[in-house]
């Protein structure tokens, strides 16, 4: 591993200098000590000289004491040797440098002298010494102590030695004094020394402390910038942002919006699938783990893998403090995070695309409208002109009365009731019309009105505010509507507006041709055969307003003839009949200019038994009432606002309202409508209407 | 440079077999084996020994699963693709856990393809 030097030079640099330092004081200190040690060497030699000139003269004048023994003299002529031989040696060390026996036996090594002072002692002393020297050699020379020559040499030893031997002694004490003074000086110069380098080596101290405190304020502040800037990042961020490590346990730091996102806290240092458990299938949490395990991995391509990503799009329901829950689409994306050549971490990234689902829902949404209005167009285009035209008016129409009828303030449950009532009519003879033409779009509009119409007659606490939802529903319809009139107009040139009232204008255009395909349609999905056998339509000049009540009865008839009356292929097999039924309409006109419309199916007929039950279980009639109902009362009840004998409402029939709502508008316009009925023969219904003058009055 | 390498291609269907390998006309990826079953491609693969692999999951006689499996005993070298259709991540993980090393989803571009491919080898030239 290559070390990083460039951060830590200056502390580095400061190290070693202050090493450097210690270690020159420290040999600056050894090299003086061995000096100071030398020089006391020097100095108790010199000290030595000044005492064994001393003893050189003592042994002379023992020599000449007449009292003294031979031993003693002996003895005073060998201490003599000895002093003046070590004085002697001593002195010429002193001078040229060489050995010298030192005080403790052993062998000393003295350097020349070299201080001025010292050097005049030494050359004076030498100049001194010699002749002395020569004189005491001379005396050793002699074989007998007690021979005159002896005496006489002893004699003029003495006699020099008296001479010099305190200048020799002052210039032994000079040298002594010198040699102090320069291991003196030397003492001095190592204590400097000592604290100049003690005093460097402190500056030095305080130097790398500076620098080294200074250095670590300064990283400290930049790891604290750049913690701080992480944390403003992860504060900011609208990603949910953690780090994953090789034990899939997130990291001490994360996004703040992370929490939010997934409605957890406390998420750092918890192990990745306990934060997502419960939030996910166990499935997906399993292979979600094993996803991440691949990618750290580094064998598996991460360009590669994305793919199998099974939280790429994912969506959740997050715990709320309400106790409630909030579904959330969202992103997980997972990114290695690299150290060289080695997966350290996964980042994993949280994108809440709650919205991007919805706009690609709407989008979605958006394209099957256009869809339909495709839809809507092909079918403007196949429908007749004619019959467009009427449907566009009758809604109109409908829709108005809807409006007017929601207008009216109301108070009482009663008149809620009658409110719901009327606007179900007109809604279901709307469904009825839109069917017949193959407006699909129109007739799930409708459908969903009746069921919004069907909510409110189930609560039985209704205000006016929950009129609100019919107009909204109102308001959709009215928007199709126009939709379709406009594209109406454009693809078939048709004008609505300019509409005419005579009827020679819709005399051509009547053929019945819808009423067969709405029994086809009805049959179809119901699983039956029928034909529709139309006759009269085209024998009349008819008012657009008769005529669209006729139409409106007409289609309301068809389909209550094909959903309840028409039996299915296999049924009318058991009963011998064909397997497609037969529906007859026809309109003539009476000699009283009445105008008579019957329809007749050759299908089951009116099961009055299952009328009365259903009539007592819907709560139309009591038991009691039931049992003394006749057969002609019994048969009425099909035309009872709230009775229905299929049981669940589709797009056909099953809610009884159609017929009820018939017979409403045959009297609003001064007509009536009958029926009669076999039990597996089929059923006729008959309606009258008034003709064109006396309808115009009725409806006005 | 970049070396040539050689190619098989593991399929059921004949036509995801001629879009690979004409992707694969004149670029560095020389198709030298082209097997439509599990079975066929353990074999070809011990004959023509080749560098890199691409690899359906469905298939008859032997899934891709178990082949990607068989070939890695063969050669723990080779590079395998996963080219499928995504019905579940999690067989997509375990054909990677099994040693395939990249996957691409079905259906794709012949230029997705090649980068795949670049992407599935780039360590066969560093």
């Amino acid at each position: 591993m290559k070390l990083d030097y460039g951060k830590y030079r200056g502390i580095i640099v400061s190290i070693a200098l202050f090493l450097l330092l210690d270690a020159s004081v420290l040999l600056m200190n050894f090299y003086i000590s061995f000096q100071i040690a030398h020089d006391a060497v020097s100095i108790n030699l010199a000290g030595r000289q000044r005492m064994l000139s001393q003893r050189t003269m003592k042994s002379l004048l023992e020599l000449q004491r007449s009292e003294a023994g031979l031993d003693e003299q002996q003895t005073a002529l060998e201490e003599l040797s000895a002093s003046a031989e070590l004085f002697h040696t001593t002195l010429l060390a002193f001078d040229a440098g060489g050995e010298a026996p030192s005080t403790d036996g052993a062998i000393a090594t003295l350097e020349a002298v070299s201080s001025a002072a010292a050097l005049d002692a030494v050359a004076e002393g030498k100049v001194l010494w010699f002749p002395l020297y020569d004189k005491m050699k001379s005396l050793q020379l002699e074989s007998s102590i007690n021979s005159p020559i002896f005496q006489e040499k002893l004699a003029d030893a003495i006699q020099y030695g008296h001479e010099h031997n305190l200048t020799l002694l002052m210039l032994m004490n000079q040298l002594t004094t010198d040699l102090e003074a320069v291991a003196s000086a030397q003492a001095t110069r190592l204590r400097i020394i000592q604290t100049v380098g003690i005093a460097l080596a402190l500056i030095n101290f305080f130097i790398i402390m500076f620098h080294f405190l200074r250095q670590l304020r300064e990283s400290d502040e930049k790891i604290e910038t750049a913690r701080q800037e992480t944390q403003e990042i992860l504060d900011t961020v609208n990603e949910g942002l953690f780090l994953i490590d090789t034990q899939q346990k997130i990291g001490v730091q994360h996004s703040k919006e992370l929490e939010h996102i997934l409605g957890r806290e406390n998420i750092a240092g918890k192990a990745f699938a306990e934060l997502m458990a419960d939030l996910i299938s166990e499935k997906d949490l399993s292979t979600t783990k094993s996803f991440i395990k691949l990618l750290f991995d580094p064998r598996k391509k991460q360009k590669l893998i994305g793919d199998l990503n099974p939280l790429r799009k994912v969506e959740l329901h997050i715990p709320q403090e309400n106790g409630g829950y909030e579904n959330k689409h969202l992103s997980f994306t997972f990114t290695r995070v690299m150290k060289g050549k080695q997966i350290i971490h996964i980042l994993v990234t949280v994108t809440d695309i709650s919205e991007q689902v919805r706009l690609a829902v709407e989008l979605e949404q958006a394209q099957a409208r256009g869809q339909e209005q495709l839809q809507l167009l092909s079918s403007i285009v196949q429908t007749d002109p004619g019959m467009l035209t009427m449907f566009l008016n009758s809604s109109h129409k409908t829709f108005n009365e809807i409006n007017e009828i929601l207008k009216v303030q109301n108070k009482s449950t009663h008149q809620y009731v009658s409110k719901i009532n009327q606007i179900y009519a007109l809604i279901h003879k709307y469904k009825g019309e839109a069917a017949a033409l193959e407006l699909e779009q129109f007739v799930e509009l409708a459908h969903e009105f009746e069921d919004k119409i069907a909510e409110l007659k189930a609560n039985p606490n209704l205000s006016g505010n929950d009129f609100l939802k019919l107009t909204i529903k109102l308001d959709q319809l009215m928007e199709q509507t126009e939709i379709i009139q406009q594209l109406a107009e454009k693809v078939s040139g048709l004008n609505i507006t300019e509409y005419s009232a005579e009827p020679s204008a819709t005399h051509s255009y009547w053929d019945g041709q819808h009423f067969h395909s709405l029994a086809q349609q009805v049959a179809e999905r119901q699983g039956k055969q029928v034909e529709v056998i139309c006759a009269g339509f085209n024998d009349h000049a008819l008012s657009p307003n008769l005529k669209e009540t006729l139409n409106t009865v007409a289609i309301q008839l068809i389909r209550n003839a094909v959903s309840h009356g028409v039996e299915t292929p296999a049924q009318r097999k058991q009963e011998m009949k064909a397997a497609q039924a037969e529906i007859h309409i026809s309109l003539v006109k009476r000699a009283n200019g009445n105008f008579q419309l019957t329809i007749e199916d050759d299908g089951m007929g009116i099961n009055l038994n299952k009328i009365r039950t259903t009539a007592v279980e819907q709560g139309v009639i009591n038991a009691e009432e039931a049992t003394d109902l006749n057969n002609t009362k019994t048969a009425a009840l099909i035309f009872h606002p709230e009775l229905s004998t299929k049981t669940e409402a589709d797009a056909d029939a099953g809610r009884g309202i159609g017929l009820y709502a018939i017979r409403d508008m045959i009297r609003n316009m001064g007509g009536k409508i009958s029926v009669s009925s076999r039990r597996g023969i089929g059923s006729i219904f008959t309606v009258t209407l008034p003709e064109y003058e006396k309808s115009l009055k009725a409806s006005a | 440079m970049k070396p040539i390498l050689k190619m098989m291609i593991v399929d059921d269907s004949n036509i995801i077999r001629s879009k690979i390998k004409r992707a694969q006309a004149s670029t560095r990826f020389d198709v030298v084996a082209v097997a439509a079953n599990g079975a066929e491609a353990v074999n070809l693969f011990t004959q023509y020994q080749p560098d890199v692999v691409t690899m359906d999951l469905t298939m008859p006689q032997m899934d891709g699963i178990n082949c990607i499996e068989k070939l890695v005993e063969i050669n723990p070298e080779v590079s395998i693709l996963v080219v499928s259709a995504l019905s579940d991540e999690a067989t997509g993980i375990e054909a990677l856990e099994k040693g395939a090393s990249g996957f691409l989803l079905k259906p794709f571009g012949e230029e997705n393809l090649r980068e795949a491919l670049e992407e599935l080898t780039d360590h066969l030239h560093v």
